[in-house]
């Protein structure tokens, strides 16, 4: 069970559809398409003046793009709904490449500063310097970073962290905060649950939902183990939140 | 492998092990507490978090209960948690003329033995609860009932304990006791044996299995409670509310009437708004083994039964049910103390739904036991 549909990341085989050949690297920049799943939308085919990008008539249809049409210029990037889109820029011989990418969470950074760069799935994969910070009206909100990395890992850095000394929270319902959820598995708690016990994380409005893979991996971290072993939370109904009045008012069986 | 000797073997980590564990190891004992899962996994770990006093039969139940209601004003201080502690007082309503009667008649004989609790018409009870429907007949209002969080409340203890050099093991399950001579000395574990000089049953709705290879029958039977939570919402109740229906099914279970199938699951009410501002909503009272999973029939019943009583609540988001095992007893109260049958086992389980309001009184009592 591997690639969009069921990890959120791109697998191998699906990378391989999308990233551009070495050739067309070493003509100059050129957009990726990371947009492997057929979902009805075509932004992306307005946004390139150069008539690069083709959806066609049927909306679900995967975007093409052709690559001797398409110039690097990067509008494509901020028009795209899903952040999909990223440009590479990896000239001559030099050991970095530039990756541009979209970016929308707050705060920013700053030109010049180093940041972890991540994959596709949120792991850090190597330091990264941020070169360019484009937040221009045509980009509608979203901030379009550009990121120095070694070229060796430019298939792979998609985000990035800015390192923060601050206090991350893993469990957004009840407010507790990485820091608290080490400490608890440090003190014996090895499981999901045993975690919940300790510091609330999992009782808030989501039930867990957002924070139980965070929590296991954090678990796995502290105790070596794969974060496939942690055991799971149990789970309990209703799967989504239904006022009192209606769980009232089941059928009758007297 | 033999481990160095403990004086004391706690079997359990919920609100009542805990509780020993820390008396215990304040009386100076050496104490090791083990526990299959981990403190407050079980019961502790899926139940309401009343202190209520009104509930208890005039007697060493509601000596013991008023004992313990004293400890707790103090407790999350003494054990440097906060247990969440509210003391926010109580009301069991009465839907019917019928029920009120039943009330009137329990609360004359707590109001001789000490308790300041009193019968409150429908329109005076509002007053300070106006959640309540219109139509019921009133409530019992006790002053002295309280809230606490049980999760909290274990782990206080069980981290207070520590800090007096109690050990707490988790995810040890206790396969068997050691009897030598007759005399209990100690627990196997999969990871090896632990020698003490007293052990502690504190193993709740568990506690039969550890007794019952030598020939000890404890009446514990797992009772089933399913319990709603709602989602975080601004302070609406005043009070911890209980209704009578769960006085009848704890006291007269000859009343009920088994073609009704609120009845029959044993729903009485059992509402609070924790310190978080969710409520939890309960509760059935079924006897189904040690199967701990909501059932549809269960969740219905009991929302049906809080929306009759607490009209409002229609409108509150439901996040989640569970369920937990309660310890039930025949007469309904708990097992504490010695046993002829198996010296140098102590007993402390079979709560049922007092195990919260007994708690602190338990771990103080069974402490005083092993001197």
């Amino acid at each position: 069970m591997e690639g969009v549909k069921y990890t959120g990341a791109l697998s191998d085989a699906e990378q391989k559809m999308v990233l551009p050949p070495p050739e067309r690297l070493k003509r100059g920049p050129v957009a990726v398409i990371e947009c492997v799943q057929e979902i009805p939308c075509n932004p992306c085919e307005k946004a390139c003046p150069f008539g690069a990008i083709e959806v066609g008539p049927d909306i679900t249809r995967l975007p093409r793009l052709d690559l001797d049409k398409c110039r690097g210029c990067g509008l494509c990037l901020s028009k795209c709904p899903g952040l999909a889109i990223f440009l590479l820029d990896a000239p001559g011989d030099g050991p970095e490449a530039l990756v541009m990418m979209p970016y929308e969470y707050l705060p920013l950074p700053a030109m010049g500063d180093v940041v972890d760069g991540v994959d596709r799935t949120g792991r850090f994969v190597v330091k990264a310097r941020v070169v360019k910070v484009d937040t221009g009206a045509g980009r509608e909100g979203t901030a379009i970073t550009t990121l120095a990395v070694a070229k060796e890992h430019m298939h792979e850095v998609r985000s990035f962290r800015i390192p923060s000394p601050g206090e991350v929270f893993l469990c957004r319902c009840c407010e507790v905060s990485e820091t608290e959820v080490r400490q608890a598995v440090r003190e014996g708690a090895k499981t999901v649950a045993a975690v919940k016990l300790r510091t609330r994380a999992g009782m808030g409005l989501c039930q867990g939902r957002t924070c139980r893979r965070l929590i296991s991996r954090v678990i796995a971290e502290e105790t070596g183990q794969a974060p496939a072993d942690i055991l799971p939370p149990t789970s309990r109904p209703p799967l989504r939140t239904l006022p009192l009045g209606a769980l009232a008012e089941g059928e009758d069986d007297e | 492998m033999m481990n160095k000797r403990s004086d004391v073997i706690v079997v359990g980590g919920g609100v009542i092990g805990t509780s020993v564990a820390y008396y215990a190891a304040q009386a100076g004992h050496r104490v090791l507490l083990l526990d299959r899962g981990d403190v407050a996994a079980g019961t502790s770990g899926a139940c309401d978090g009343f202190i209520i006093l009104q509930s208890k039969n005039p007697g060493p139940h509601l000596d013991l209960a008023m004992q313990s209601a004293a400890m707790y004003r103090t407790l999350s201080a003494e054990l440097d948690y906060d247990i969440e502690y509210l003391a926010c007082g109580g009301m069991i309503v009465a839907e019917t003329e019928k029920q009120a009667d039943l009330l009137a008649g329990l609360i004359k004989k707590q109001q001789a033995a000490g308790l300041r609790v009193e019968l409150l018409p429908i329109q005076q009870a509002r007053t300070s609860e106006p959640l309540l429907a219109e139509d019921l007949w009133g409530a019992a209002y006790c002053g002295d009932d309280a809230q606490v969080n049980p999760i909290g409340l274990a782990q206080g203890y069980a981290q207070a304990a520590q800090r007096l050099g109690a050990k707490v093991l988790s995810g040890v399950a206790v396969q068997s006791l050691i009897v030598e001579r007759g005399v209990v000395c100690g627990v196997k574990t999969a990871a090896g044996e632990h020698r003490a000089d007293k052990v502690v049953n504190a193993a709740g709705v568990w506690a039969p299995e550890l007794v019952a290879p030598f020939g000890v029958s404890l009446p514990i039977k797992p009772r089933r409670g399913q319990i709603l939570v709602t989602e975080p919402l601004p302070p609406m109740l005043n009070h911890v509310l209980l209704c009578a229906c769960y006085l009848i099914a704890k006291y007269h279970p000859e009343e009920l009437d088994l073609t009704d199938r609120q009845h029959r699951l044993g729903v009485g009410l059992a509402v609070e708004q924790t310190a978080h501002g969710g409520l939890l909503i309960g509760s059935t009272r079924e006897f189904a083994g040690f199967d701990r999973r909501n059932t549809l029939a269960g969740i219905e019943a009991v929302a049906r039964h809080a929306q009759r009583i607490l009209p409002a609540l229609a409108n509150v988001n439901i996040i989640r049910t569970f369920s937990g095992l309660r310890p039930h007893t025949p007469d309904g109260l708990p097992i504490l103390g010695p046993i002829a049958e198996l010296p140098g086992l102590i007993m402390a389980a079979g709560h049922e739904g007092d195990g919260i309001a007994l708690a602190p009184i338990t771990g103080k009592k069974v402490a005083e036991y092993l001197s």
